[in-house]
């Protein structure tokens, strides 16, 4: 008779995990079940991680959490920062007033790694430092505290702290439709410390044109901005990469020039698209010469050619 | 794109996404579209899939499909926009979707597309998709049984992969 052996090979348990992959109640379990199912379990469970406002956990069935709530695990579990590969962050605007922060001092950077932010790298637009890092760039006409609604990432004092922590991320949905002006100039950092992360390949958001991303970034969802055009980004960097950004797959629903996109600052580079995605804007004036332009880009490597059409009152 | 990183996550799945998406676009649609333009989808070299979704609702007070502005004829343009020359044209997978009142659908368009995609220019066409969603119960299947009665469909589906379905 054989004897069936204690352990099983680390691949199993992984294969076993694998199975569960949205099963999120059996990863718990697993995760507590034994030492050997923690790390697998652990891996899927924070592989994909949304942070939203808190009346978005009020639904049990909701999988978002709030900063707080993650810097918190974080602070008794480091680790698992590393599993996450997928952030999203989810800011709405919000009927539902959030308590007024604290300082940021009154928070104890338990995770250390606030400092890799390298806040020292970045200067004002206009080449001065920054004055106080929990300042905003511009505080009279954005200040949204009388507000009846407001966002919660502008503000928020703990996406800084586990920031530099998720050195493994591969991509990031941001999802903010407020002004960038409203960002603490930290929380802005944090922002940009992500979105320039090597390891990033998808990114999903509605940056502007005149930050930095990371040199790896391979797929680009870009959303309209609802800010006004006058709007300056607020912060350079002063020694900004150099290494070009050649993109496989670009997903456009603004109607912006295409010449803007491939900034210096950016260095995007579309002349290997293989998959493009555009929607196309009622509004739009001169986005079909923008497309032409970006066609003529891509136009050896463009595989996959996408429209989604929408009221439009001129000619491609 | 990776679908590794297209996980839903609470109630942000993808097709929670594109309904939103296209529920966002039908807002701005009282009148479509494109007219003819400068794309060439000859200089695409290596195109091989495209794919175009739109809506189709006419002015609230006009129930004349004849009278909706529709993008079938740029969609005419941009696929002719290869020739004369068959080799410039290496579409393997068109997809077409379309919404809104089964009204504003006119079936002659449609037929006339599957005869364009009929013409030799469109040799190397191994797959296409018709999807047509409708506002009402049964508006799009009877756009898609009539489609599906059609002549040049049937020739069509002896070379062709025909995905052609409706919703609703």
């Amino acid at each position: 008779m054989t004897s069936i052996p204690r352990e099983l090979p680390a691949e199993l348990y992984d294969e076993i995990t694998s199975l569960l992959w949205n099963d999120f109640p059996s990863l718990k379990a697993c995760s507590l079940a034994n030492r050997v199912l923690t790390a697998p379990s652990q891996k899927r469970l924070f592989h994909s991680l949304a942070l939203g406002h808190p009346h978005l956990q009020r639904n049990n069935k909701s999988r978002v959490r709030t900063s707080s709530d993650f810097y918190n695990l974080l602070a008794a579990s480091p680790h698992i920062a590393e599993y996450v590969k997928s952030l999203h962050i989810l800011d709405f605007c919000s009927f539902s007033k959030l308590s007024s922060p604290s300082g940021f001092d009154d928070l104890p950077n338990v995770l250390g790694k606030e400092s890799s932010l390298r806040y020292e790298n970045y200067r004002l637009e206009n080449g001065e430092e920054i004055p106080d890092l929990d300042s905003r760039p511009v505080t009279s006409c954005n200040d949204d505290s009388n507000s009846a609604f407001e966002y919660w990432l502008p503000r928020d004092k703990f996406l800084p702290l586990f920031a530099p922590l998720l050195s493994n991320l591969k991509a990031l949905t941001l999802s903010y439709y407020g002004s960038w002006s409203l960002f603490t100039f930290r929380v802005l950092i944090s922002i940009l410390h992500l979105i320039q992360m090597p390891s990033l390949h998808h990114l999903r958001c509605n940056f502007p044109e005149e930050i930095a991303l990371g040199e790896n970034v391979k797929h680009l969802v870009w959303f309209a901005r609802t800010t006004s055009n006058n709007e300056r980004f607020p912060l350079k960097l002063e020694h900004p990469p150099s290494k070009l950004v050649y993109l496989d797959t670009l997903y456009m629903d603004t109607p912006f020039p295409i010449l803007r996109l491939q900034s210096p600052t950016s260095r995007i580079q579309t002349s290997r698209i293989q998959k493009l995605v555009i929607i196309y804007h009622w509004h739009s004036e001169t986005q079909g010469r923008d497309i032409l332009l970006l066609l003529q880009c891509c136009r050896d490597t463009l595989v996959d050619l996408e429209f989604t059409l929408c009221r439009a009152r001129r000619s491609l | 794109m990776n679908s590794l990183y297209a996980e839903p996550v609470g109630h942000f799945s993808a097709d929670n996404y594109r309904l939103f998406t296209l529920s966002f676009a039908s807002v701005f649609l009282k009148e479509t579209i494109l007219h003819e333009g400068p794309i060439n989808l000859g200089m695409l070299t290596s195109l091989r899939r495209f794919a175009v979704s739109f809506g189709l609702i006419g002015q609230v007070h006009n129930e004349n499909p004849d009278s909706v502005e529709t993008p079938f004829e740029w969609l005419h343009h941009i696929f002719r926009s290869g020739y004369p020359t068959s080799g410039t044209h290496s579409l393997e997978e068109v997809s077409i979707e379309m919404w809104g009142a089964e009204s504003k659908i006119n079936i002659l368009q449609l037929q006339e597309m599957v005869d364009m995609f009929l013409e030799k220019e469109f040799s190397t066409l191994k797959i296409l998709n018709i999807f047509v969603y409708s506002f009402r119960d049964g508006g799009a299947l009877k756009v898609v049984e009539m489609l599906h009665d059609y002549e040049g469909l049937k020739k069509l589906s002896c070379r062709v992969d025909l995905d052609v379905r409706g919703k609703r």
